[in-house]
């Protein structure tokens, strides 16, 4: 077992420098971080533009870029400033080798900083929310196989589908215009929505409301659909039979006998989803005004600020290796029989 | 241990993460929206809170909170002073006969809100810091290039020297061009440490401020918390705490505004103007003068210099003149902007500068046919129009703004009567304006028409748009890869006329260049102007005692803001 961990932690490492040589390649496409000067009321000069795009060293190769991303460039000749041999200054970078994962080209602060600042915010929000989505989904999907083409299964499906198929921005401007703008107008007290709220636990729950719920309804269905359908396939198998025929009670059987066995599909998907939660929201963290770091990411690709958005994915990369990993350690441990070697 | 303990651990394990999350995140002051608490929505979170290291409009408005500068614009584009006892001139002393030398005077007693004495110690500081290249800043580049020498005369009064003649203190000292001042009790060790202040972390989370309030917090991502200072030079303002609360998606800042949960919007856009009207019978709409013109950008580049040429048709002014007839510019400003703005073909629309004896070109899509047919464009068997096997169909581009998309379909739709076809495009604003070394849309040529904004000059008649976007020396090439002209149009007389507005000391002289620019693009039609752009605000009359006034966009939206008040 410790030779098969040891095993797969080498062999993530080519993965991640492929992944993180396409990534770069990808983000540095994406868009011009002196964009925003375009239509911006004092522009830089031109001059003074060219000058920001040495010292930033967009006026080199991607494929330099991507060397000096990993190794840094404080080794490297010095930056010919102005571009005349007038001002040469050395290289401050040290590379995500040597542990720099390089300055946000927006706020000229370690990227790893603002990823600091935003990942707390997303788990707060993510974390509640995906629990809640397995636990709803677990007792609604065992419900609806229990009860298969019953009323209570034909319109959990249907809701399913209702909530599935819609975008999240409809549902989460619709719940603000209800729970929000007219709840004031009909004399309700309005659910409070926008950012984490004051600073007290209680105002944080009560801006958690909407969009945890959002998150929860259209996620939900993907969940229930999933554990109705390994429910029925495993109580339609001979051991399910037996166990009846043994007479023990449905609750028992349901539980202890199928979903024992329907959870293990259930284990790679979580093992799977996991790592994203790290991603956060985007939609829903626009919206919502929260802090968290999809709004981070899409913020950081409006002004192409490619060290930050290269620390999201590298972080996010890195989460999905080792969750791969765990969910399979965590395999062996939930079910004796799997072995790897 | 049984699957079931084994799930109840990972839940419980789960379930003390995220309070421990929760914890580290909270433990930060409160905030109440009532009557000493003023609430203000953000579309987008500053950047720096150094003046000096951005160009976005968000950040310079939150900057504009904490900082005083040496004079302001007021909503009618009249000097305020400020930090400065006077708007130095010719005639009061304060520029030299040849306009090469400016002394200005601070205010006695002025202070920084940490209690120290703010002198012209720090101005000439602040100055030395925009001229040291090590500094990387991205604004104060005109300061930068004009500046010889600055010297302390005595401890409120400081000296300038230029290289060259320049007739514009505003540009240079006032609120446009300087609107951020350093303390040099802060910065000066930071600087005499590391040879720059671009890495300080006072840029990020700034101590010590001159203007009406102080940043308290910043929580990233989600707010900003500022308190008035007592030390600001006209007394500590009535409103207490200003709140900037950042909503990424319009739509929730609209419906925030509605529910009454902001005070204050600073970026209404034109478009959307009637919803958020109609969204709260409490809200005032105010438009101030934006410094901006939304114009369609024509592509006049040559073939083999770089960047692509833009269609054949566009090269004969009768086509270009013929696309403004075709445009009915007073349909657009009144259906889709809420007549929030009108039509104009002036680069100085709103300032002083405007020569309105020009007018405006109307509406005339039979003139327009006229033309096109004049210019040998005849219509063909699909109805577009064609010359020598050449279709006059045109892309047609901008950035991904909503309403700028509706405007792109209106005029596809104008521009069909006439016979001339044209491909929509939209792209992310960081594609759209990149570099030419980077195949950015507009500068590298991959357009026809091009609908984006150019700055005006409303407080003097040195148009940025004319020097910049539209002069010969300017044109994006191979050679000159940072050129600010991306449309290829060169006018000798207009470039020369330029010059003549920045540097002439006769201001007559500059009007009247002034006046033939814009004649002579009113006949050459290097880009159709739309309609000026203000800035649009909207705010909530029941949490305000009075009206307020507002600031232009050219000086500071808060320069009255220690008179607001809440009730």
């Amino acid at each position: 077992m410790t030779q098969y961990i040891v095993r797969r932690v080498l062999q993530s490492i080519p993965l991640l420098f492929i992944i993180s040589f396409i990534l770069f390649n990808f983000t540095n496409s994406l868009g011009d971080p002196l964009a925003i000067y375009a239509e911006s009321r004092n522009r830089p000069s031109a001059r003074d533009r060219e000058i920001i795009l040495r010292r930033l060293g967009l006026d080199r190769p991607v494929l330099e870029q991507y060397l000096i991303w990993l190794v840094g460039n404080d080794w490297m000749p010095p930056i010919d400033v102005f571009g005349d041999g007038s001002r040469l200054e050395r290289g401050t970078r040290r590379g995500i080798l040597r542990g720099d994962l390089g300055i946000s080209f927006v706020t000229r602060r370690p990227s790893w900083t603002r990823i600091e600042e935003r990942l707390p915010w997303t788990l707060v929000l993510m974390v509640p929310a995906y629990v809640i989505t397995v636990v709803l989904a677990i007792g609604i999907g065992i419900f609806s196989a229990v009860r298969q083409y019953s009323f209570w299964d034909n319109l959990i499906t249907s809701l399913s589908f209702f909530f599935y198929s819609m975008p999240i921005f409809f549902i989460a401007l619709l719940s603000i215009y209800i729970f929000a703008v007219q709840f004031k107008r009909w004399g309700f007290e309005p659910i409070k929505w926008g950012g984490t709220g004051d600073g007290s636990f209680g105002s944080l729950l009560q801006h958690m409301v909407l969009p945890v719920f959002c998150l929860v309804s259209i996620q939900l269905a993907g969940y229930v659909r999933f554990i109705r359908s390994s429910m029925l396939e495993v109580l339609s198998q001979d051991y399910i039979r037996t166990a009846r025929a043994k007479g023990l009670m449905e609750a028992l059987v349901v539980r202890r006998h199928a979903f024992k066995n329907a959870a293990l599909p259930l284990v790679t998907l979580i093992g799977l989803d996991l790592p994203f939660l790290l991603a956060g929201a985007v939609v829903t963290e626009r919206i919502f005004a929260w802090p968290g770091m999809g709004r981070l990411f899409i913020e950081s690709f409006e002004r192409a600020d490619v060290p930050v958005m290269m620390t999201i994915l590298m972080v996010l990369s890195v989460a999905v290796v080792v969750f791969q990993l765990l969910t399979d350690i965590v395999y062996t441990w939930l079910d004796p029989r799997i072995r790897y070697s | 241990m049984t699957i079931k303990n084994r799930v109840r651990f990972a839940l419980a394990l789960m379930l003390s993460l995220v309070m421990a999350l929760t914890g580290m995140s909270l433990a930060t002051p409160t905030y109440a929206q009532d009557s000493s608490t003023l609430v203000v929505g953000f579309a987008q979170e500053p950047d720096s809170m150094n003046g000096f290291y951005s160009a976005m409009a968000f950040a310079q408005w939150a900057n504009d909170l904490v900082q005083a500068s040496l004079y302001d614009f007021s909503d009618k584009l009249e000097p305020v002073l400020v930090l400065a006892a006077e708007v130095p001139t010719r005639e009061n002393g304060g520029i030299s006969e040849d306009f090469t030398e400016y002394t200005v005077k601070l205010k006695p007693g002025l202070k920084w809100s940490d209690g120290k004495p703010l002198t012209a110690e720090d101005l000439v500081f602040t100055y030395q810091m925009i001229k040291d290249p090590a500094n990387n800043m991205v604004q104060g580049g005109s300061i930068r290039d004009a500046l010889e020498s600055v010297e302390l005369v005595d401890e409120t009064t400081f000296r300038l020297k230029f290289n060259a003649p320049k007739p514009f203190p505003e540009d240079l000292i006032g609120s446009p061009g300087l609107s951020t001042i350093l303390p040099a009790h802060v910065f000066r060790p930071i600087y005499e440490a590391n040879g720059t202040i671009e890495n300080a972390e006072e840029n990020q989370n700034p101590k010590v401020f001159s203007g009406p309030y102080i940043l308290r917090e910043w929580k990233r991502g989600e707010s900003m918390l500022f308190e008035a200072n007592p030390n600001y030079v006209f007394g500590e303002p009535k409103i207490k705490r200003v709140l900037i609360r950042f909503f990424p998606d319009t739509d929730s800042q609209y419906a925030a505004l509605a529910a009454g949960q902001l005070d204050f919007v600073p970026n209404v856009s034109e478009g959307d103007l009637p919803r958020v009207a109609a969204s709260n019978p409490d809200l005032k709409l105010v438009t101030v003068f934006g410094g901006y013109i939304e114009s369609l950008w024509l592509n006049l580049q040559e073939e083999g210099k770089g960047p692509r040429a833009g269609h054949p048709a566009l090269k004969d002014v009768r086509v270009r003149r013929a696309l403004r007839l075709a445009i009915d510019r007073e349909t657009i400003t009144r259906e889709l902007l809420a007549g929030a703005t009108k039509p104009t073909d002036s680069i100085y629309a709103g300032s002083p500068f405007e020569n309105k004896e020009l007018g405006v070109t109307p509406y005339d899509p039979e003139a327009a046919a006229a033309l096109l047919d004049e210019a040998g464009w005849v219509v063909g068997a699909d109805g577009v129009r064609e010359k020598d096997g050449v279709k006059l169909e045109l892309r047609y581009s901008t950035t991904t703004a909503g309403w700028r998309n509706n405007i792109q379909a209106v005029i596809q739709q104008q521009l069909a009567k006439v016979g001339v076809s044209v491909i929509l495009e939209k792209y992310p604003a960081s594609e759209y304006f990149g570099t030419y070394a980077n195949n950015g849309v507009v500068a590298s040529g991959q357009f026809d028409i091009g609908q984006f904004a150019n700055n005006t000059a409303l407080t003097n008649p040195a148009n940025v748009t004319v020097d910049e976007s539209l002069s010969c020396a300017q044109i994006v090439s191979d050679e000159n890869p940072s050129g600010n002209n991306w449309t290829g149009f060169c006018n000798a007389e207009m470039d020369s006329l330029s010059q003549v507005t920045k540097t002439s000391l006769d201001p007559e002289e500059r009007l009247r260049a002034a006046y033939r620019i814009q004649e002579i693009m009113r006949d050459e039609v290097p880009l159709i102007n739309l309609f000026p752009r203000g800035d649009n605000y909207a705010y909530n009359t029941k949490r305000f005692v009075g009206e307020i006034r507002i600031g232009s966009g050219v000086g500071n939206q808060w320069f009255d803001i220690m008179n607001w008040q809440l009730r």
